[in-house]
Protein backbone atom coordinates (compact mmCIF):
# COMPACT_ATOMS: atom_id res chain seq x y z
CA UNK A 1 0.00 0.00 0.00
CA UNK A 2 1.26 3.47 -0.69
CA UNK A 3 2.52 5.82 2.29
CA UNK A 4 0.97 8.26 2.97
CA UNK A 5 2.24 11.76 4.80
CA UNK A 6 0.72 13.10 7.82
CA UNK A 7 1.44 16.80 8.68
CA UNK A 8 1.72 18.30 12.04
CA UNK A 9 1.55 22.61 12.59
CA UNK A 10 2.05 21.97 8.48
CA UNK A 11 5.48 20.02 8.60
CA UNK A 12 4.54 16.40 6.38
CA UNK A 13 6.03 13.25 7.86
CA UNK A 14 5.92 9.69 7.00
CA UNK A 15 6.66 7.65 10.31
CA UNK A 16 4.17 7.73 12.94
CA UNK A 17 6.33 6.51 15.49
CA UNK A 18 7.53 9.49 17.63
CA UNK A 19 10.87 8.38 19.84
CA UNK A 20 10.92 9.69 23.39
CA UNK A 21 14.56 9.58 24.05
CA UNK A 22 14.24 9.49 27.57
CA UNK A 23 15.14 6.67 29.77
CA UNK A 24 18.12 6.11 27.25
CA UNK A 25 20.67 4.00 28.84
CA UNK A 26 23.45 5.98 26.55
CA UNK A 27 23.49 8.12 23.77
CA UNK A 28 25.80 5.57 21.66
CA UNK A 29 22.53 3.21 21.01
CA UNK A 30 20.59 6.35 19.93
CA UNK A 31 21.85 5.87 16.20
CA UNK A 32 20.95 2.65 15.80
CA UNK A 33 17.06 3.06 17.07
CA UNK A 34 16.59 5.76 15.15
CA UNK A 35 17.66 3.93 11.90
CA UNK A 36 15.64 0.96 12.63
CA UNK A 37 12.61 2.79 13.83
CA UNK A 38 12.82 5.78 10.38
CA UNK A 39 11.30 7.92 13.50
CA UNK A 40 11.97 11.50 12.04
CA UNK A 41 10.58 12.57 15.15
CA UNK A 42 12.26 12.79 18.48
CA UNK A 43 11.78 14.63 21.77
CA UNK A 44 14.27 15.91 24.17
CA UNK A 45 14.14 17.23 27.75
CA UNK A 46 15.80 20.82 28.89
CA UNK A 47 18.28 20.21 31.64
CA UNK A 48 21.30 22.03 33.01
CA UNK A 49 24.19 21.35 30.88
CA UNK A 50 26.58 18.35 31.71
CA UNK A 51 29.90 19.90 31.57
CA UNK A 52 31.97 16.47 31.20
CA UNK A 53 29.35 15.10 28.63
CA UNK A 54 31.03 14.17 25.85
CA UNK A 55 28.33 12.78 23.09
CA UNK A 56 25.11 15.43 22.69
CA UNK A 57 22.04 14.56 22.01
CA UNK A 58 21.33 17.80 19.86
CA UNK A 59 24.08 16.80 17.88
CA UNK A 60 22.91 13.26 17.19
CA UNK A 61 19.54 14.26 16.48
CA UNK A 62 20.22 16.68 13.58
CA UNK A 63 23.46 14.78 12.22
CA UNK A 64 20.02 12.21 11.43
CA UNK A 65 17.93 15.27 10.35
CA UNK A 66 15.46 14.45 13.22
CA UNK A 67 13.04 16.72 14.47
CA UNK A 68 13.19 17.98 17.60
CA UNK A 69 10.87 18.31 19.81
CA UNK A 70 11.52 19.59 23.21
CA UNK A 71 9.45 18.92 26.04
CA UNK A 72 8.85 20.70 28.93
CA UNK A 73 8.73 17.60 31.48
CA UNK A 74 9.51 18.36 34.90
CA UNK A 75 7.42 21.64 34.91
CA UNK A 76 4.50 21.30 38.07
CA UNK A 77 3.50 24.85 37.14
CA UNK A 78 2.21 26.88 33.82
CA UNK A 79 4.75 29.39 34.79
CA UNK A 80 7.74 27.05 35.22
CA UNK A 81 6.62 25.46 31.51
CA UNK A 82 6.61 28.65 30.00
CA UNK A 83 9.69 29.37 30.73
CA UNK A 84 11.24 26.28 29.90
CA UNK A 85 9.59 26.16 26.35
CA UNK A 86 11.47 29.69 26.00
CA UNK A 87 14.82 28.19 26.60
CA UNK A 88 14.23 25.47 24.91
CA UNK A 89 12.99 27.62 21.85
CA UNK A 90 16.49 29.87 22.07
CA UNK A 91 18.39 26.70 22.87
CA UNK A 92 17.35 24.37 19.73
CA UNK A 93 16.05 27.05 17.34
CA UNK A 94 12.26 25.62 16.77
CA UNK A 95 9.08 27.20 18.11
CA UNK A 96 7.81 23.42 18.51
CA UNK A 97 7.07 22.36 22.18
CA UNK A 98 5.72 19.40 23.53
CA UNK A 99 3.98 20.99 26.77
CA UNK A 100 3.92 18.87 29.84
CA UNK A 101 2.58 20.31 33.18
CA UNK A 102 2.84 17.36 35.95
CA UNK A 103 0.09 17.40 38.41
CA UNK A 104 1.96 15.18 40.89
CA UNK A 105 4.91 12.66 41.13
CA UNK A 106 3.20 9.53 41.84
CA UNK A 107 1.31 9.25 38.68
CA UNK A 108 2.96 12.23 36.53
CA UNK A 109 -0.71 12.56 35.35
CA UNK A 110 -1.70 16.03 33.66
CA UNK A 111 -1.97 18.59 35.53
CA UNK A 112 -4.90 20.34 32.84
CA UNK A 113 -6.05 23.31 34.74
CA UNK A 114 -1.96 24.74 34.28
CA UNK A 115 -2.34 22.84 30.74
CA UNK A 116 -4.99 24.98 29.19
CA UNK A 117 -3.21 28.21 31.06
CA UNK A 118 0.49 27.07 29.50
CA UNK A 119 -0.86 26.59 26.09
CA UNK A 120 -2.49 30.06 25.64
CA UNK A 121 0.25 31.95 26.60
CA UNK A 122 2.89 29.90 24.93
CA UNK A 123 0.14 29.90 21.44
CA UNK A 124 0.41 33.24 21.83
CA UNK A 125 3.78 33.67 21.99
CA UNK A 126 3.59 32.16 18.34
CA UNK A 127 4.64 28.00 19.45
CA UNK A 128 3.42 24.86 18.30
CA UNK A 129 2.58 23.44 21.25
CA UNK A 130 1.38 19.98 21.32
CA UNK A 131 -0.28 19.40 24.38
CA UNK A 132 0.59 16.29 26.61
CA UNK A 133 -3.50 15.78 28.03
CA UNK A 134 -5.18 13.21 29.87
CA UNK A 135 -8.41 11.64 28.04
CA UNK A 136 -10.31 14.11 28.67
CA UNK A 137 -12.48 15.11 25.33
CA UNK A 138 -13.76 18.32 26.62
CA UNK A 139 -10.16 19.25 27.66
CA UNK A 140 -9.26 18.14 24.48
CA UNK A 141 -11.88 20.51 22.72
CA UNK A 142 -10.55 23.59 24.84
CA UNK A 143 -7.49 23.06 23.79
CA UNK A 144 -8.22 22.37 20.12
CA UNK A 145 -10.05 25.94 20.16
CA UNK A 146 -7.19 26.98 21.64
CA UNK A 147 -4.89 26.03 18.37
CA UNK A 148 -3.04 23.44 19.88
CA UNK A 149 -0.74 21.98 16.74
CA UNK A 150 -1.48 18.12 18.17
CA UNK A 151 -3.37 16.51 21.03
CA UNK A 152 -1.09 14.18 23.06
CA UNK A 153 -3.63 12.37 25.03
CA UNK A 154 -1.86 9.66 27.55
CA UNK A 155 -2.75 5.97 26.97
CA UNK A 156 -1.71 5.29 30.87
CA UNK A 157 0.57 7.04 33.14
CA UNK A 158 3.97 7.87 32.10
CA UNK A 159 6.52 5.24 31.72
CA UNK A 160 3.94 2.32 33.42
CA UNK A 161 3.81 0.23 30.39
CA UNK A 162 0.48 -0.08 31.00
CA UNK A 163 -1.04 0.23 27.63
CA UNK A 164 -4.11 1.72 26.57
CA UNK A 165 -5.74 2.19 29.72
CA UNK A 166 -8.90 4.24 28.54
CA UNK A 167 -9.26 3.12 25.31
CA UNK A 168 -12.96 4.68 25.24
CA UNK A 169 -11.96 7.84 26.24
CA UNK A 170 -8.88 7.35 23.79
CA UNK A 171 -11.69 6.57 21.04
CA UNK A 172 -13.96 9.39 21.98
CA UNK A 173 -10.92 11.91 21.43
CA UNK A 174 -9.54 10.47 17.81
CA UNK A 175 -13.61 10.96 16.66
CA UNK A 176 -14.22 14.21 18.06
CA UNK A 177 -11.08 16.01 16.93
CA UNK A 178 -10.67 16.33 13.79
CA UNK A 179 -8.69 19.19 13.30
CA UNK A 180 -5.25 18.51 14.62
CA UNK A 181 -3.47 15.01 14.55
CA UNK A 182 -4.02 12.95 18.07
CA UNK A 183 -0.80 11.24 18.63
CA UNK A 184 -1.08 8.33 21.68
CA UNK A 185 1.34 9.51 24.23
CA UNK A 186 2.86 7.98 27.12
CA UNK A 187 2.04 4.43 28.81
CA UNK A 188 2.44 2.41 25.55
CA UNK A 189 4.70 -1.24 26.86
CA UNK A 190 4.77 -2.92 24.08
CA UNK A 191 4.52 -3.28 19.85
CA UNK A 192 1.20 -4.67 20.43
CA UNK A 193 0.11 -1.46 22.22
CA UNK A 194 1.07 0.83 19.72
CA UNK A 195 -0.66 -1.20 17.26
CA UNK A 196 -3.85 -0.85 18.77
CA UNK A 197 -3.35 2.95 19.31
CA UNK A 198 -2.85 2.97 15.58
CA UNK A 199 -5.83 0.98 14.80
CA UNK A 200 -8.32 2.63 16.77
CA UNK A 201 -7.25 5.98 14.41
CA UNK A 202 -4.68 8.02 16.34
CA UNK A 203 -2.41 10.01 13.68
CA UNK A 204 0.82 8.65 15.95
CA UNK A 205 2.18 7.28 18.81
CA UNK A 206 4.86 8.00 20.75
CA UNK A 207 7.32 5.36 22.71
CA UNK A 208 9.57 6.30 25.03
CA UNK A 209 10.30 3.70 27.93
CA UNK A 210 9.32 0.87 25.79
CA UNK A 211 11.69 1.15 23.66
CA UNK A 212 14.76 2.48 25.65
CA UNK A 213 14.33 0.52 28.84
CA UNK A 214 13.29 -2.75 26.92
CA UNK A 215 15.97 -5.57 27.60
CA UNK A 216 17.03 -4.99 23.78
CA UNK A 217 16.24 -1.86 22.63
CA UNK A 218 16.84 -2.07 18.98
CA UNK A 219 14.65 -5.44 18.43
CA UNK A 220 11.81 -3.58 20.81
CA UNK A 221 12.61 -0.20 18.49
CA UNK A 222 11.94 -2.16 15.58
CA UNK A 223 8.97 -4.47 16.45
CA UNK A 224 7.18 -1.40 17.81
CA UNK A 225 7.72 0.45 14.45
CA UNK A 226 6.54 -2.17 12.16
CA UNK A 227 3.45 -2.66 14.88
CA UNK A 228 2.61 0.99 14.41
CA UNK A 229 2.53 0.92 10.60
CA UNK A 230 1.02 -2.50 11.09
CA UNK A 231 -2.05 -0.54 12.84
CA UNK A 232 -2.37 1.93 10.93
CA UNK A 233 -2.87 -0.09 7.61
CA UNK A 234 -5.41 -1.99 9.67
CA UNK A 235 -6.86 1.30 10.53
CA UNK A 236 -6.69 2.22 6.72
CA UNK A 237 -8.30 -1.16 6.10
CA UNK A 238 -11.48 -1.06 8.12
CA UNK A 239 -11.83 -3.94 10.72
CA UNK A 240 -14.90 -6.12 10.55
CA UNK A 241 -17.10 -5.21 13.45
CA UNK A 242 -16.89 -7.66 16.46
CA UNK A 243 -20.25 -9.22 17.17
CA UNK A 244 -20.84 -11.35 19.97
CA UNK A 245 -22.03 -14.39 18.21
CA UNK A 246 -20.54 -16.17 15.40
CA UNK A 247 -21.13 -15.09 11.59
CA UNK A 248 -20.25 -18.32 9.31
CA UNK A 249 -17.71 -17.61 7.21
CA UNK A 250 -18.38 -20.55 4.86
CA UNK A 251 -22.13 -20.75 2.77
CA UNK A 252 -24.71 -22.07 4.50
CA UNK A 253 -26.50 -22.84 0.93
CA UNK A 254 -26.00 -25.72 -1.28
CA UNK A 255 -24.87 -27.95 1.94
CA UNK A 256 -25.12 -31.56 0.47
CA UNK A 257 -27.19 -33.79 2.00
CA UNK A 258 -25.04 -35.86 4.08
CA UNK B 1 33.66 38.12 41.89
CA UNK B 2 31.24 35.48 43.24
CA UNK B 3 28.39 34.39 40.74
CA UNK B 4 26.26 31.16 40.77
CA UNK B 5 26.21 28.49 37.42
CA UNK B 6 24.02 25.73 37.52
CA UNK B 7 23.67 25.99 41.39
CA UNK B 8 27.78 25.86 42.06
CA UNK B 9 29.03 28.55 43.50
CA UNK B 10 32.05 29.80 41.72
CA UNK B 11 34.59 32.68 42.18
CA UNK B 12 35.85 34.36 38.64
CA UNK B 13 37.75 37.31 37.51
CA UNK B 14 36.58 37.01 34.37
CA UNK B 15 33.73 39.66 33.76
CA UNK B 16 31.67 38.45 29.97
CA UNK B 17 29.43 35.95 29.44
CA UNK B 18 31.55 34.22 26.83
CA UNK B 19 34.61 33.73 29.35
CA UNK B 20 32.36 31.99 31.56
CA UNK B 21 30.60 29.72 29.43
CA UNK B 22 33.96 28.28 28.03
CA UNK B 23 35.38 28.24 31.27
CA UNK B 24 32.31 26.03 32.78
CA UNK B 25 31.44 24.28 29.53
CA UNK B 26 34.64 23.54 27.86
CA UNK B 27 33.18 21.37 24.95
CA UNK B 28 30.99 25.05 24.06
CA UNK B 29 34.01 26.29 22.37
CA UNK B 30 33.50 23.99 19.40
CA UNK B 31 30.00 25.15 19.08
CA UNK B 32 27.85 27.04 20.69
CA UNK B 33 24.86 25.57 19.14
CA UNK B 34 22.11 23.92 21.68
CA UNK B 35 22.94 26.05 24.54
CA UNK B 36 21.21 28.47 25.81
CA UNK B 37 21.45 30.91 28.92
CA UNK B 38 19.14 32.70 31.76
CA UNK B 39 20.39 35.03 34.20
CA UNK B 40 18.84 35.85 36.97
CA UNK B 41 15.66 34.17 35.48
CA UNK B 42 16.03 36.15 32.15
CA UNK B 43 17.22 34.85 28.90
CA UNK B 44 20.02 36.19 27.35
CA UNK B 45 19.82 36.00 23.09
CA UNK B 46 22.95 34.06 21.55
CA UNK B 47 23.73 37.49 20.01
CA UNK B 48 24.49 39.02 23.41
CA UNK B 49 26.77 36.30 25.15
CA UNK B 50 29.90 37.96 23.29
CA UNK B 51 29.15 41.40 25.26
CA UNK B 52 27.26 40.71 27.85
CA UNK B 53 29.10 41.50 31.66
CA UNK B 54 28.38 39.25 34.38
CA UNK B 55 27.64 41.04 37.31
CA UNK B 56 28.31 40.37 41.35
CA UNK B 57 26.46 37.30 42.66
CA UNK B 58 24.30 36.98 39.00
CA UNK B 59 23.24 33.24 38.80
CA UNK B 60 23.89 31.76 35.39
CA UNK B 61 21.61 28.75 34.53
CA UNK B 62 23.43 27.27 31.40
CA UNK B 63 20.81 24.94 29.60
CA UNK B 64 20.73 22.06 26.70
CA UNK B 65 18.80 19.33 25.39
CA UNK B 66 19.27 16.06 27.11
CA UNK B 67 17.18 12.58 27.24
CA UNK B 68 14.02 12.87 27.88
CA UNK B 69 10.10 12.55 26.68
Amino acid sequence: MKSELFEIAGETFTSRLILGTGGLSSLEILDSILKVTSSEIATVAIRRVDPNQKLSIFNILSDNKIKILPNTAGCYSATDAVKLALLARESLDTNWIKLEVIGDDKTLLPDTVELLKAAETLINMDFKVLAYTSTDLIIAKRLMSLGVSAIMPLASPIGSGMGLEHINGLIRIVEEVETVPVIVDAGIGTASDAALAMEIGASAVLVASAITKAVDSIVMAEAIAKATEAGRLAYRAGRIPKQLYAVPSSSSSDMPNL
Amino acid sequence: MNITVNGNQINTDSTTLISIIYAYYPNSKENLKGIAIAINGEIVPKSEWNSYNIRENDTIELISATQGG
